[in-house]
């Protein structure tokens, strides 16, 4: 009797859809009358078997699965950037007490200096950048021009001074100096030879 | 047809700038115009159409002699100063760099230093011998002040008032001006050449830098481009037209930079010459000459009079 009742129960638990999920571990095997047994879910996969692990192989596996992620890896680059050491400052000295520098508090009216000289120097930046783009667009404006009056007299002269210049690039150039070079100054350095001893980074 | 020697074209030349008018009167140039101004309508004459033959100029007569003329220019040697705001944002930028900024070995030494002398004067201090034998954080500051007085650099202005000489004016660019018989007139100009026969315009800007500047190592300088970036142009004379068979001359500038050394002037071509600054060149050129050459030299910012 109990065992009927407790099946009646059963069943009549999985016909409110609700309640009904059948996961794998929650599979209801007292539904039919024949209450025979099934496995888990298994979603088409059936379960691997276990290999026996021999170790030698296990490290050469391994080692190869390095191997090509190197490979990867060199081809992408590093992602960790090559550091710059003039913008790093070293550990060590950021922790040490003694390398504190005691200045004074700004005081109000200086903080308010420094803000307002900024805005203006912003101000002053674009002005710059305004002139240099108008200048820029000067410049092409005058080389189509003339580029026209080429092409009025004579097109093959125009076609000839459209082509690219094949010797402008590579252009090396060195910036102007602070203090011009003094003539017949020694030779050789005057502080003697040096090898340069700064880290490279791959 | 034989281009005839350099010479003898400019002295024939003479300068009718008001006839011809700026360069955007275009008179036998295509039909699309940037700008509509009104006087380039009036003097608007019936188009030529482009040289119509599209393979070779030769056969139908030019109207135009075609001159290629050199922009030498020397780029400034020293750097400009700093102006105003550029010298107060400069003083911020390191005032906030020292403040934000650690203790240096130096200055910890300076410091420690200065601590001894302190507590030696007070008496605390024992080792006495030993201070006398070290060389103190600042001694060798003042040794180092001294090494770098006895050292005097050159001097950034040079005081040369010789307009010929390339050492002139460090901070600022110096263009190339020389001086040559036009007409019955000298008039400053660049140096130039009519392009001959069977030449790019920029293998004739070639040979005046070769020819009239002395510039026969190509390393000496360098010319940008194929193209020409500016054009002048001038009607000739009526007599001087039908001697030469031309309407007048069209002069296009090439752009180049001297890389190093100095340049040596033709004499048989040019009387004279001069490096001159941009601010400089109003009292140089004529004042169409000048507009065109002012639209495609670039002032240096600061010492900007152009």
């Amino acid at each position: 009797m109990a065992t009927s009742m407790v099946h009646l129960c059963r069943s009549n638990f999985l016909r409110i859809p609700c309640l009904c999920s059948q996961t794998a571990r929650s599979f209801f095997t007292m539904n039919g009358a024949l209450c025979f047994r099934a496995t888990q879910l298994l979603y088409a996969e059936p379960p691997k078997k276990k290999k026996r692990v021999d170790p030698k192989q296990e490290m050469m596996r391994q080692q190869r699965i390095l191997k090509r992620m190197k490979k990867i890896q060199f081809k992408m680059g590093d992602p960790e950037l090559k550091p710059i050491e003039e913008f790093r400052t070293d550990k060590k000295l950021l922790l040490d007490d003694k390398r504190k520098r005691d200045t004074p508090a700004l005081t109000y009216e200086e903080q308010e200096r420094r803000a307002l000289l900024q805005k203006d120097w912003a101000r002053h930046k674009f002005q710059e950048h305004v002139t240099e783009t108008n200048l820029i667009q000067a410049l092409l404006r005058s080389q189509e021009k003339a580029l026209k009056e080429l092409r009025a007299e004579s097109e093959e002269l125009y076609q000839q001074a459209i082509q690219a210049d094949s010797n402008l690039f590579p252009f090396e150039v060195k910036g102007p100096v602070y203090t011009p070079p003094i003539p017949g100054y020694a030779k050789d350095s005057p502080d003697g030879e040096y090898v340069d001893i700064s880290k490279q980074y791959k | 047809m034989a281009a005839p020697r350099v010479p003898q074209i400019i002295r024939r030349m003479s300068l009718k700038l008001a006839s011809v008018g700026r360069e955007r009167v275009l008179g036998n140039v295509a039909t699309t115009f940037q700008k509509l101004h009104p006087r380039c309508l009036r003097n608007y004459t019936t188009p030529q159409g482009q040289s119509s033959t599209l393979h070779s100029t030769e056969s139908t007569s030019p109207k135009w002699q075609l001159v290629s003329a050199v922009c030498l220019e020397r780029y400034p040697v020293v750097s400009q100063d700093r102006v105003g705001i550029e010298q107060e944002y400069g003083n911020l930028l390191e005032t906030v760099e020292l403040e934000n900024s650690l203790l240096s070995e130096h200055e910890l030494q300076v410091a420690q230093h200065k601590e001894r002398m302190l507590k030696k004067q007070s008496g605390v201090l024992e080792d006495d011998d030993d201070e006398r034998e070290l060389v103190t954080a600042l001694d060798l500051e003042d040794q180092y002040t001294e090494e770098f007085n006895k050292f005097t650099p050159a001097s950034r202005t040079s005081d040369t008032e010789d307009m010929q000489s390339v050492q002139r004016k460090l901070m600022d660019k110096l263009v190339l001006l020389v001086k040559c018989r036009v007409g019955d007139r000298s008039l400053w100009m660049m140096p130039q050449d009519t392009r001959q026969d069977g030449e790019t315009m920029r293998q004739a800007a070639e040979r005046v830098l070769l020819s009239q500047c002395g510039m026969q190592e190509m390393w000496r300088s360098r010319l940008f481009g194929n193209a020409p970036s500016a054009c002048f142009k001038y009607v000739y004379p009526p007599d001087v037209q039908e001697d030469r068979k031309h309407k007048g001359a069209k002069i296009f500038f090439y752009k180049a930079r001297l890389m190093s050394g100095d340049i040596k002037i033709n004499a048989n071509i040019s009387e004279d010459y001069a490096w001159v600054a941009p601010g400089e060149m109003d009292k140089y050129l004529i004042p169409s000459y000048l507009d065109t050459v002012r639209k495609f030299i670039v002032p240096i910012k600061s010492l900007e009079q152009v």
